[in-house]
């Protein structure tokens, strides 16, 4: 049995559309109501959790495998393996600010919003820039309006809402997208069941 | 203010009684078997000067150590690994000694983890180190070695991983750019199969190799597919190496058990030649890992190499009291009492400890008091010696 964590909304609708194509039964799922483990074929036992638990469970090993957004990976920074790029739930991370702010130029001390301080500490390190961080937990954008901070950084999709608030991409940080990660020691003990489900996705995103 | 003097620090826990048993019951085993093949045992210090880890290679993050001062103002460290302080020791004290020189240890190390991540920060390690052999036979001792211990803690139902440095050391080798080399030996450390593909693009020469290292992981037979793969006869010798010993190890264990990673790697250069890990199912981390390497005395300017290996012994004992292999050993309980003070009835005590009987001494002062007492414990026996008095409570 392969143990299976699936980050919960977008991400769990798209793995299971690859396994639906790649011919597995997923019909157990169609009513799940709140069952929170779903048994497939005898073969994959999957549980819905929150991107960051996703982690959690396959760092320790209870789960083999997991679904989960790159950006939720890098800032969480644990040690498991990240064996697939699964080339749904694009976007990246940027640095945004409101129009004719500059904050790479500024030679005043800057204050950065965002959901990710991990990534953003990091991010600025490597460019040897001191800043603040405020962690927010939800719409960042409102930060620079009300003048709390400067700039944000955050995961952006289309920029639609960082248009309608008045903010801009100045700097993209990486690229982002849903990854195949595994625990260390799973991979290992479990290799011929791993690399089984890694084709069979492989399988169905070229399909 | 707030007092702690109730709890632990995170991290850190109180080891009560059977989990003290399955714990120096692991370590018994393993001393006698280190001693039975020439070992021999050393202890060093809990805290060192923080020098002793900070230079060279097998440099550990800085964030990951405890540290405090001495009472020149020096930074000192607790213990983070036995490796270094043992390689000290040598490099100080032991250099004028036939090599190769074995030697054995168990001794707590200290590791800050992250808050809330279910790590301990403190755990004890058991180890050997054979010091200033590079040859194929070192190898063999220590690797047998170490499928022993695991055989000896957990019977054959224990996994383990094989691999070699040297492999992937001269794709490393050709990447002049620092930063590039880091990245690729991160992405390869990680297996990040995606970063892999992006970075074989950057390189010219040794992308084809980049693009087959998630093919490196499997069982032994990888072995001989390897050959076609790594070609040279230095790359021969060492899948030559590998397959015996492989062949070696299932001598203990099934040859279905065996793992074999051809690229492994570690971030920080520590490891030089072959490196192993054993597992055990249900465990989400290794219970034994370890590997040769060989520049690791340069840090005192030794051209010394050597091989070792280190048991988690906090985790297999967890290990085996989760999965209940460990018997816990059921005592049986003679309660001793007099009515006059004294704890000299000797034969009689000998005879009940040689009969298997653990004695507790009543403290009461009176049988009745006793006997409620025994029962509440749950002992076998009351023995009164004043009268020659046994009584079976079972």
């Amino acid at each position: 049995m392969l143990n299976i964590a699936l980050t919960k909304g977008r991400l769990e609708d798209r793995t299971i559309e690859l396994l639906k194509k790649a011919g597995v039964d997923c019909s157990p799922l169609l009513n799940k109501g709140r069952k929170l483990i779903i048994t497939l074929e005898d073969k994959y036992s999957i549980i819905f959790a929150k991107a960051n638990d996703v982690i959690t469970y396959v760092e320790y090993g209870v789960s083999d495998v997991g679904v989960v957004g790159k950006d939720t990976i890098l800032e969480m920074n644990r040690p498991i393996y990240e064996i697939m790029d699964l080339n749904f739930g694009k976007c990246s991370f940027a640095v945004a600010a409101p129009h004719n702010v500059n904050i790479f130029t500024l030679d005043k001390s800057t204050t950065i919003a965002t959901k990710y301080p991990n990534v953003t500490r990091s991010y600025f390190e490597s460019l040897n820039m001191d800043v603040d961080i405020v962690k927010i937990e939800g719409s960042v954008e409102l930060a620079p309006i009300l003048k709390l901070a400067d700039a944000i950084v955050d995961i952006v999709e289309t920029g639609k809402t960082l248009k309608e608030n008045g903010l801009e991409v100045i700097r993209k940080i990486t690229d982002i997208s849903a990854r195949l990660v595994v625990n260390p020691v799973s991979l290992k003990l479990k290799a011929a069941e791993i690399d089984l489900f890694s084709k069979l996705l492989t399988s169905s995103i070229t399909k | 203010m707030k007092k702690f003097d109730r709890i632990t620090p995170s991290g850190t826990g109180d080891l009560v009684f059977s989990e003290c048993d399955a714990s120096y019951a692991i370590i018994e085993k393993l001393r006698t078997l280190f001693f039975n093949f020439g070992y021999g045992e050393v202890r060093t210090p809990t805290i060192e000067f923080f020098d002793t880890f900070s230079h060279g290679i097998g440099k550990l993050s800085q964030n990951s150590l405890y540290t405090l001062t001495d009472s020149a103002g020096r930074l000192l460290v607790m213990r983070p690994d036995s490796t270094k302080p043992i390689a000290r020791l040598y490099a100080s004290r032991l250099y004028m000694r036939t090599l190769p020189l074995r030697i054995y240890y168990t001794q707590p190390v200290f590791r800050r983890n992250i808050e809330l991540c279910k790590k301990s920060d403190e755990f004890q390690q058991s180890g050997i180190e054979l010091i200033g052999s590079d040859s194929f036979k070192a190898d063999l001792e220590v690797l047998s070695l170490a499928v022993n211990s695991m055989y000896s803690i957990f019977g054959d139902d224990f996994y383990l991983e094989i691999g070699h440095m040297g492999l992937l050391r001269p794709l490393l080798d050709s990447i002049e750019d620092e930063d590039l080399k880091r990245e690729v030996k991160i992405a390869i450390a990680t297996k990040n199969y995606p970063d892999l593909l992006k970075l074989s693009k950057s390189l010219d020469s040794n992308a084809e190799l980049l693009n087959f290292i998630p093919n490196l992981l499997g069982s032994s037979d990888l072995l001989s597919k390897a050959k076609t793969i790594f070609k040279g006869a230095n790359n021969q010798r060492i899948l030559d190496n590998l397959q015996l010993l492989c062949e070696n190890a299932t001598k203990f264990m099934s040859p279905n058990n065996l793992i074999v990673d051809l690229a492994v790697m570690n971030e920080y250069d520590y490891y030089t030649g072959v490196v192993f890990r054993a597992y055990i199912k249900g465990e989400g981390a290794e219970i034994l890992s370890g590997g040769r390497y060989n520049t690791l005395y340069s840090d005192y300017k030794l051209n010394i190499p050597a091989i070792g290996f280190a048991i988690n012994i906090d985790r297999a004992s967890k290990a085996l009291l989760k999965q209940q292999l460990y018997k816990i050993k059921k005592r049986k309980l003679a309660v001793i009492f007099s009515s006059t003070p004294g704890f000299d009835n000797t034969t009689i005590i000998n005879n009940l400890v040689k009969g298997g009987y653990t004695i507790i001494n009543s403290l009461l002062d009176t049988k009745e008091a006793t006997l409620l007492y025994a029962k509440e414990i749950g002992a076998d026996l009351i023995v009164c010696p004043d009268n020659d008095e046994l009584v079976k409570l079972k």
